[in-house]
């Protein structure tokens, strides 16, 4: 019993809190501790601004659920948001960001990628800044391969001809997961097709070419890839990849700075992803970036945050220290322009979400079993424009 | 059916005025504002949500919608397939874990001494906090590097690795196992008790009747246990339906939307497509359902023992 | 042998967590470490405020575990002197109440937490957490407290004791097994319970355990830090696996003595 008097006594000692006039922010585990750095660094030059970062999950959209969580349940949630790239339509859509566009300078507006601005627009007003950029990118071992592969049948036949009994020619993340999403697209695209126009909206799921992009996605299953490629996701391939397990690799950025302290360090190079003969190469576009939200008290001391952290200066620390690609277009690496510039953003829908849902689902049936490519795109494009279309 | 704990409603024999009305009725105050705020009002707004369109259309703004969410409910094939991998799953682990519970609790009623021993280390997985575990499982699940295959592999079980979360059965096949291996305890415990309870002199009467070990569980042990059989059922039947970490970490619902249960599907309702109408509908649904089955359950029980006389 | 069967993720666990991050990352898997390193464990205590989550947890749940049985408690006392058709009817609809999943109650009792501002206080996790083992509990205290002969009350009562006297000197101490064993499992439930405790919780030194380390990580948010989560995982548990073994009886008992009538 004595045990729950103290019990109580520490529960109202509790520093519960919110430090008084702080400005709140969800990010990702800081595992680096960057994001912290830079933090202090904001506060110092502005010691009126206190910062207070919750880390939250790294799991995307787990992240996103605290934020929807936090906003729905009405007034004050977190001052400053930190937004995915494809949050920003359905946030914006339901009234949680400010409208950020009259407080860009002219110079800013030139100074960013231009597709991370789109992403970061809705309806034609930018709600949210972008920090740095991602794209999808096709890793491969240069000390097994001659010169990198250009289309998708290079691909696969050095895949086929490099691979053996301990190696895997081709890597992908295909479980039922927005990662598969960005993976198909990026197939997709390479053939020349498209999946929704957001102006328009306009589905293209069950054009000729995109059943060209499923159907290459599921031969590789098994010839050139893993039966179990249909369950992996970023994560399993890179281990796989960096155990010397595979001879191609499609995954993000960040594995470029993991793979340099792993046992294949020298031996890896990367490239634009394949494409078709006559299409271009096209990378799914990633990033993060800051917003602030609607019904922050303090918009003001926000808005300076948010300058704050897209700065120049920033963007070189978050490369140097995290590996992240500045999103500005003078800061890119060189070896990353080539992918960045080929980077498209999903599209900008409040639905985004349902729409990737009923991609990811109709994929992931046709790659594991009974529906054909076709039949599985058709569903899948009736099933989206049901959805547009019902949403008008 | 639901009471609401409200001051008027003590339960009284002999009416001896207001102040014992309150006395009596003090006694369930505590529970009772408890039970309001996280069920009563929670449940009452997710019955007033199922009859409203809120979600990013409507602004986030109610509006009326009658029966429409039934409506789209009762057409909804994604409802129907995640209500079949619901069954699935929920009948196959939970008898998994029946039959898994009842065996071990036979078998440890024989060793006595070192029987509690194991009980307490088979308790552990239950013990464990799942949305954890689901991510440790993935990793055991991988076909590659994980610990599942590899055990097998050098058991010679299996030839070469499986990849069981790439196809949908198998995908099944392991959530199911990873959810027997977290929850059979609860039941292992339930009827460990229960044939504690069983009395001795019934055993020794049927054997000196020249009873076979068969005759006693058939004649003394099963009817016995029954009541603690049922109890074991009906709560892993619920929980079992809620079950959410493990389906969504293994597969998210994959492949090919197979393994996608009634939580996974509301979880995405909610919360990645935020059409809480539509939501709100769907989880009635659901109680409605688990309410059936619960009532159904019950009912048979009330012939075998009563929780609360 | 299932013994061995079902402590086999545990025991893994274990290993990996003493395992170094690129022998983790080897394939094929080893099985005894090769690379022994108290790295993960260190790291996990030193990255994050592991001491204040073990606290939070802590108090959360021993809150509310005795929280929930003292409510528990003064209501199936009264419930199981009550006549039968009220006592049935109680009954059910606390199992209707048990039915719902807890997601959907999340974002009401969330937006009532915030409307009391209890967000990041340890009292907006205790609550709910009482309020939603309450079904169990009473169900399970009702059933005990019937095999308690009325006329030890009666006695009491002769002797001049007030109800609550009654309750607090002969019930109560007679109850104290079931008491007991809802307490631990209201307890365990605490312990390990993630979705509200993530929600609620935002300030680091406000969480509890679960919600602490669902935000690990390694040092790129991609990175899913097996080490480290397995190092997260034992840390948490064993202190939970500790108090099983010495209250394992305890347990059994409580989890059986409610409903059942021979």
């Amino acid at each position: 019993m004595l045990w729950i008097a103290a019990a109580f006594i520490l529960s109202l000692r509790m520093p519960g809190a919110n430090p008084e006039g702080a400005l709140s922010v969800l990010m990702e585990p800081d595992g680096t501790g960057t994001w912290r750095m830079l933090i202090a660094q904001f506060e110092k030059e502005n010691p009126d601004i206190p910062i207070q970062m919750v880390e939250g999950p790294p799991a995307t959209n787990a992240r996103e659920d605290l934020y929807a969580a936090s906003f729905l349940s009405g007034k004050a949630g977190f001052d400053i948001v930190y937004c995915d790239v494809v949050w920003t339509a359905k946030f914006a859509a339901a009234g949680w960001l400010r409208d950020l566009t009259d407080r860009l300078s002219r110079q800013d507006l030139n100074d960013f990628l231009p597709q991370e601005l789109e992403a970061g627009s809705y309806k034609g007003r930018v709600y949210r800044i972008p920090a740095f950029t991602d794209a999808g990118m096709l890793y491969y071992r240069k000390d097994l391969v001659e010169s990198p592969p250009v289309t998708f049948d290079d691909l696969e036949r050095q895949a086929q001809q490099l691979q053996n009994r301990n190696r895997w020619g081709f890597l992908w993340q295909g479980k039922q997961y927005e990662g598969l999403t960005t993976v198909f697209l990026e197939i997709l695209w390479g053939f020349g097709g498209e999946w929704i126009d957001a102006k328009t909206k306009q589905v293209y799921l069950d054009s000729r070419e995109a059943v060209k992009a499923l159907e290459f996605l599921k031969k590789t299953i098994g010839t050139i890839s893993p039966p179990a490629v249909t369950s992996y996701i970023e994560e399993d391939t890179r281990t796989l990849f960096q155990a010397g397990r595979a001879v191609f690799l499609r995954n993000w950025p960040y594995v470029w700075t993991l793979v340099r302290e792993s046992p294949v360090k020298d031996k890896v190079a990367f490239v634009p992803m394949v494409h078709a003969p006559g299409e271009s190469s096209a990378a799914t576009l990633g990033g993060w970036g800051f917003a602030v939200s609607e019904t922050s008290s303090r918009v003001e001391d926000a808005w300076k945050f948010v300058k704050f952290i897209t700065g120049t200066e920033q963007m070189k620390v978050m490369y140097e220290r995290m590996g992240r690609i500045p999103s500005r277009r003078n800061l890119v690496p060189a070896e990353f322009v080539p992918i960045i510039e080929k980077a498209r953003m999903r599209p900008a829908i409040p639905e985004y979400a349902q729409a990737s849902d009923i991609l990811q689902r109709w994929v992931s049936a046709a790659l594991t079993g009974r529906p054909g490519c076709e039949e599985a795109l058709k569903k899948a494009a009736e099933e989206t424009r049901a959805l547009l279309g019902h949403a008008k | 059916m639901i009471l609401p704990y409200t001051k008027d409603d003590a339960p009284m024999r002999k009416a001896r005025g207001i102040v014992r009305n309150l006395q009596q009725a003090g006694w369930y105050l505590p529970a009772g504002i408890l039970l309001f705020l996280v069920f009563v009002y929670p449940v009452l707004r997710t019955l007033v949500l199922s009859f409203l369109h809120v979600n990013l259309e409507s602004g986030f703004q109610p509006v009326f919608a009658g029966l429409s969410n039934f409506g789209r409910l009762v057409s909804d094939t994604r409802f129907y397939r995640s209500m079949q991998a619901t069954l699935v799953f929920v009948s196959v682990s939970v008898l998994l874990e029946f039959v898994l519970g009842l065996a071990l609790a036979l078998a440890l009623e024989q060793l006595k001494r070192s029987g509690r021993f194991f009980r307490t280390l088979l308790l552990i997985p239950w013990t464990l906090p799942t949305a954890i575990i689901a991510i440790l499982w993935m990793w055991f699940f991988n076909d590659q590097y994980g610990a599942v295959n590899d055990l097998l592999l050098r058991l010679n079980v299996i030839e070469a690795p499986v990849a069981w979360l790439a196809q949908p059965r198998s995908a099944m096949a392991a959530i199911i196992l990873a959810d027997v291996w977290k929850a059979f305890p609860f039941v292992l415990i339930v009827l460990v008790a229960g044939i504690q309870a069983i009395p001795r002199e019934m055993y020794e009467a049927l054997e000196i009747d020249g009873g076979t070990y068969w005759h006693k569980f058939r004649y003394v042990t099963l009817p016995h246990l029954l009541p603690f059989i049922f109890v074991a059922v009906i709560f892993r039947i619920i929980q079992a339906f809620a079950v959410f970490d493990l389906v969504f970490v293994l597969t998210g619902g994959g492949p090919g939307g197979k393994t996608e249960t009634i939580s996974v599907y509301s979880y995405y309702t909610f919360l990645r497509y935020m059409d809480f109408g539509y939501g709100s509908a769907l989880v009635l649904v659901l109680a409605g359902l688990l309410a059936l089955i619960g009532w159904t359950l019950y009912t048979l029980l009330l012939r075998h023992y009563e929780p609360g006389r | 042998m299932i013994c061995v069967w079902s402590l086999i993720p545990v025991v893994w666990c274990g290993l990996a967590s003493l395992k170094s991050s690129e022998e983790l990352a080897r394939i094929p898997a080893t099985l005894l470490p090769a690379d022994f390193t108290l790295q993960h464990y260190i790291e996990l205590f030193t990255r994050r405020p592991f001491a204040a989550y073990y606290i939070n947890s802590l108090v959360v749940s021993s809150l509310s575990a005795f929280l929930c049985v003292a409510a528990a408690g003064l209501a199936s006392y009264r419930l199981a002197r009550s006549p039968k058709r009220f006592r049935s009817a109680v009954s059910s609809s606390l199992l209707v109440m048990a039915f719902f999943p807890p997601i959907v109650l999340l974002f009401p009792v969330y937006e009532i937490i915030r409307m009391f501002g209890l967000v990041n206080q340890p009292w907006g996790l205790i609550l709910p957490y009482a309020a939603l083992n309450l079904p169990f509990a009473t169900w399970l205290l009702t059933g005990y407290m019937e095999l308690i002969p009325y006329e030890l009350e009666e006695a009491a009562a002769v002797d001049g004791l007030g109800p609550f006297a009654i309750f607090r000197r002969i019930v109560a101490p007679l109850a104290m097994p079931a008491m007991t064993s809802a307490f631990l499992l209201v307890f365990i439930f605490s312990w390990n319970e993630f979705m509200f405790a993530l929600t609620f919780m935002n300030l680091e030194s406000a969480r509890t355990l679960t919600a602490g380390m669902a935000t690990l990580s390694g040092a790129f948010s991609q990175e899913i830090p097996w080490g480290l989560l397995a190092a997260g995982v034992m840390a948490s548990t064993i202190p939970l696996i500790l108090a099983v073994f010495v209250f394992q009886r305890k347990i059994v008992a409580g989890l059986t003595a409610g409903g059942i009538k021979e």
